[in-house]
């Protein structure tokens, strides 16, 4: 294997921006080098088209005036994703009735643009074989001691490969999300005889062993052969997308008649399967990927500084936005804009006490934490979030901001060129973060950039690096006085998070790229020329208030998700 | 709950029949007999270390044999005679923290796909080694912001941070030796696991277009390594060298097999200096044992977040890459802290070569037949500037060059010491990463 084989990718997010300058000291010389398509994720795609660069897709995608006309091509690639670690966590567990978590042993997962379930970078390197071995062993064991009697009537000790036979035919089709062909059962059967030779229990675990590390059970396949994803291959994407995680028995049931195919059966299982807790599954892995909540657990935070912010309220923190977004989405119907002016959260009273906040209880029994009396709204207003994109010491309006620009309005933006000479601020007592990033980006060569950073950085100053309301940072009274500049060729003053929040409720361009958010999500890879249709129609549908429950639903059954370009 | 034990040797492991039984069947050559590896075999070492540095507190002012080592190199300075401090190279690159991680060993510029030399190293002079190339790191994986070593174009390696699990990985055995009869048995299952496994990567291979087949054959050349690892004739050295024990001191630490906690154990803070030097010893063992002869080692990773408040550091309540950013006046309070940071990874490097050059290999020493390259993925750490990178050699890669100097190489390009490092490997190439960004070795960096 050689370079150049993969038309790969510049890694986005947050990272590329930790070191985003805020001074300059050097005029500016700076023309940005956009990455060409080459260098993007083109998965699936054999020719993906030369010259359009991300950014000119995510133009097209937010262009004023729509560029489709009826009857474009809609169809995505045909693509292999290999399983996440945490859709391979959730299977087994599904699979088995696994109690043990098996991640620690299997390696992350690469992030682009926050998003883990990307295909072109989800790959079976030597280091995840040798994973993916130990781990197969580790249940084979298990299943074998503990699990088999309910997975087969019948013993294998005593009855070998007909047992075994036996096995696979009821159920491999669940193990591997489709029905085996015979050929592979008697491959499978052959196996089984080269371990028996030592005894049948080791025939057995080499059997489960290989059925774990099958490219049938590492990688949801979505070829779509005859132009559309097959009834099996549909059934994974559904219960992958919804609850990431194996389909259960009833789904492939429909998959196997067929009706999963009909509409009126589809529409069913998909309320079904929403309605399942594992559901939770499949919200959260947007959540973390979108709003990026869980670096709450492992942020730096200085300790002296910020006694509060211990361990148990981290983790309480991220099951905040956990549970509140999963209520929001799943419960309760909300749209995007609800999403952003939300001003209560599913909280304890540990919670109350650090945002001090008065508690309350809804109908349903749930306890509210009620934000009211803040100036605080939306699900990204949380203390997670927010937290999350601060130093140990201070907030960081830079990161806070570049987070705004590409999560929430799914801009590109480039880290500052090495020809530009960058000072970041020294540490100076005395004066605010806002006061010292303030000073150093007012200057010429930085402004190009920062005019779309700083006004929104600064403007949710009122919240301090553990994401709780503030007057006052560092004996200076806080200025949270923003400026959301160029939004939807807007630029409108504001004043503190909660403003801010109300605006990218309002926007256009917040809605659409929530929309373009759940399409990366669903299709496992980075959006192309080919989806700037697809995504414009879904984008268009959230201005009439499309529920995040019926976005989720119209972006996988929509025929860009599944006819394929086989 | 079952814990790993404090610590781990081969016999132990044994004892540990439920996990032995998981065990990946490479253990089980790493156990059997072993012949000597060809005298004079060379290594290389890649040393990775976070966050940039402050060039005049790096780099000695003076060229040549007589050289005064700076604040944050001081702690070199016993090691002074084994190393050659490079001044002037330039990384060839943009893009902060993340376009200098990718680049600094790939040579490909501003986040352009490429595999890293450790990777292509593992495959040109790994292969005679139970293992092509071991990658081992201290809180890598805690954050991961960037990535230095890439296993496919673009792609980032899997880096181990778990002391138990990388010995379990490197030394572990799976089994109390068999008879031969049954010793086959064995190994004809674990060959046909694996042929089924690319004979169905094939298979699917077929329906596939050029681009998803490009990821599957990513899988087989996995798979064939595997093979390969399950077949090897050269199994573990571990006798040649008398230091080599096959054991690794747990210092006391106790791992969970299963983590309820958060942050894991591994990613303790109060533990990353514990945990760098377990890590420090599995990777002299790796070495020493000829278990492979290409070893990366990461500590933490760009932005840094570790605090350089645990035991036995210099006492600063922030994280690393906070502290990195000194504020650009290198005589300021803030400039000394981050010197203190820096300064204790130097300390582990001056120690870690040490003993590399106490250890005999043949009739020389480890360090003698070893290139070892310490780097980090931006050069100042204020300014995240590309230009006289923090960049020191260490060992004499089998008499290749010499060391005991300062060298002077103002505005050559990064790609050529690449470029060196692979030739001193006893390769041919004129070039690595990206060909316009350098050609030929470093100039007056070999003995001619």
């Amino acid at each position: 294997m050689r370079a150049r084989i993969f038309k790969l990718r510049t890694r986005f997010g947050l990272t590329l921006f930790s070191g985003l300058i805020v001074g300059c000291s050097k005029p500016p010389t700076f023309v940005p080098q956009p990455y060409t398509s080459k260098e993007l994720l083109s998965p699936g795609d054999a020719s993906p088209r030369e010259g359009m660069t991300h950014r000119q897709v995510l133009e097209k995608i937010f262009a004023p005036q729509p560029s489709c006309d009826a009857g474009r091509d809609l169809r995505a690639p045909a693509l292999i994703r290999r399983l996440t670690r945490d859709e391979y966590q959730n299977t087994i567990r599904d699979l088995f009735q696994f109690t043990s978590d098996l991640r620690e042993f299997i390696p992350a997962d690469e992030q682009v643009l926050g998003f883990r379930n990307n295909s072109s970078l989800n790959l079976v390197s030597v280091d995840h074989a040798v994973a993916y071995s130990r781990s197969a062993g580790r249940i084979a064991d298990q299943v074998l001691d503990k699990k088999w009697k309910d997975l087969a009537s019948c013993s294998f000790e005593q009855e070998g490969r007909a047992c075994i036979e036996q096995f696979l035919r009821d159920r491999l089709l669940q193990i591997w999300r489709r029905p085996a062909r015979e050929e592979e059962i008697q491959d499978l059967l052959k196996l089984y005889d080269v371990g028996a030779a030592l005894s049948p229990r080791e025939g057995a675990k080499l059997l489960i062993r290989s059925l774990l590390s099958a490219p049938a059970f590492l990688y949801r396949t979505e070829l779509g052969k005859t132009g559309q994803l097959d009834a099996y291959e549909w059934a994974s994407a559904l219960s992958y997308f919804f609850w990431a995680s194996t389909p259960d028995a009833q789904l492939l049931a429909r998959a196997a008649d067929g009706s999963l195919l009909q509409d009126e059966v589809l529409s069913a299982e998909i309320q079904r399967l929403l309605t399942d807790p594992k559901a939770r599954d499949g919200v959260k892995a947007f959540a973390e990927s979108w709003l990026a909540y869980s670096q709450v657990l492992a942020v730096n935070k200085d300790g002296n500084k910020f006694p509060d912010f211990t361990s148990q309220i981290r983790v309480l923190l991220a099951q905040e936005t956990e549970d509140t977004f999963d209520a929001l989405v799943r419960k309760q119907g909300a749209d995007f804009k609800s999403l952003m002016l939300l001003d209560t959260s599913l909280g304890n009273e540990a919670l109350a006490t650090y945002y001090g906040v008065p508690l309350e209880k809804d109908a349903d029994g749930n306890t509210l934490l009620k934000f009211q009396g803040q100036g605080r709204r939306g699900i990204w207003g949380q203390a997670s979030v927010l937290a999350s994109l601060s130093y140990a010491h201070e907030t960081h309006p830079i990161k806070r901001a570049v987070f705004i620009r590409q999560h929430l309005l799914c801009e590109e933006l480039v880290p500052p060129p090495p020809t530009l000479n960058i000072q970041p601020p020294p540490p100076r007592e005395g004066a605010s973060t806002r006061e010292r990033f303030a000073a150093h980006s007012s200057v010429g060569a930085c402004k190009g950039c920062h005019v779309r950073i700083d006004g929104i950085g600064f403007g949710i100053e009122d919240f301090d690096p553990i994401g709780r309301q503030r007057t006052v940072d560092n004996g200076r009274p806080v200025d949270a006085s923003g400026q959301a500049y160029d939004i939807d060729q807007q630029t409108q003053n504001f004043q503190g998070q909660a403003q801010l929040s109300e605006i990218l409720a309002r926007s256009t361009r917040a809605q659409r790229c929530f929309a373009l958010q759940w399409y990366r999500m669903a299709h496992g890879r980075i959006e192309q020329e080919a989806d700037i249709c697809a995504i414009r129609e879904l984008g268009d549908r959230m201005q009439s208030g499309l529920s995040v429950r019926d976005l989720m639903i119209q972006t996988i059954t929509h025929p860009s998700y599944r006819q394929r370009r086989f | 709950m079952r814990s790993w034990t404090r610590s781990l040797d081969r016999r132990r492991l044994l004892q540990k029949s439920s996990l032995a039984l998981v065990a990946w069947p490479l253990m089980k050559v790493l156990s059997e007999e072993r012949a000597l590896a060809a005298p004079m075999q060379k290594r290389a070492i890649f040393w990775y270390f976070p966050d940039g540095i402050i060039k005049p507190l790096f780099h000695p002012q003076e060229t040549g044999s007589q050289f005064t080592l700076p604040a944050m190199t001081q702690a070199l300075e016993r090691v002074k005679s084994d190393i050659i401090m490079l001044k002037g190279i330039d990384y060839k690159t943009e893009g902060s923290h993340e376009g200098g991680a990718a680049y600094c060993l790939t040579g490909m510029p501003q986040n352009k796909p490429g595999l890293s030399l450790d990777t292509v190293l593992g495959q040109r002079i790994g292969t005679g080694s139970p293992l092509p190339v071991v990658r081992l790191g201290v809180g890598s994986n805690f954050q991961r912001n960037g990535s230095v070593s890439f296993y496919a174009p673009g792609i980032p390696s899997v880096i181990e941070d778990h002391p138990a699990q990388a010995f379990y990985g490197l030394f572990g055995k799976s089994q109390a030796p068999v008879d031969p009869d049954t010793q086959a048995k064995i190994m004809r299952g674990e060959k046909s696991l694996l042929d089924l496994a690319k004979s169905q990567l094939q298979s699917l291979s077929l329906d596939l277009n050029a681009t998803e087949k490009q990821k599957l054959n990513v899988h087989l050349e996995a798979l064939r390594e595997l093979e390969r690892r399950v077949q090897a004739s050269v199994p573990i050295d571990s006798e040649r060298l008398s230091t080599c024990t096959n054991q690794v001191d747990m210092r006391g630490l106790s791992f969970p097999e299963q983590e309820t906690n958060y942050p894991p154990m591994v990613h303790r803070n109060e533990l990353y200096a514990t945990i760098g030097d377990i890590m420090m010893d599995m990777a002299y063992q790796v070495l020493a044992c000829g278990i492979s002869h290409v070893l990366y080692f990461q500590w933490s990773h760009p932005v840094s977040p570790t605090q350089f408040d645990f035991p036995g550091s210099p006492g600063i309540h922030r994280g690393h890459h906070d502290i990195s950013h000194y504020g650009g006046d290198i005589k300021s309070s803030y400039a000394a802290e981050f010197v203190a940071c820096q300064s204790w990874y130097m300390e582990r490097l001056a120690r870690f070569i040490e003993r590399l050059g106490a250890t005999q290999d043949g009739s020389r020493s480890l360090l003698a037949n070893t290139s070892l390259l310490a780097l980090t993925e931006i050069a100042d750490a204020n300014l995240h500037d590309f230009t006289n990178a923090g960049l020191i050699l260490a060992g004499q890669a089998g008499g290749a060059w010499k060391t005991g100097r300062s060298l002077e190489l103002s505005g050559t390009s990064h790609n050529q010491l690449l470029v060196s490092i692979l030739q001193a490997m006893g390769q041919s190439d004129e070039t690595f990463g990206d060909p316009r960004l350098g050609r030929g070795a470093l100039p007056g960096l070999f003995t001619t």
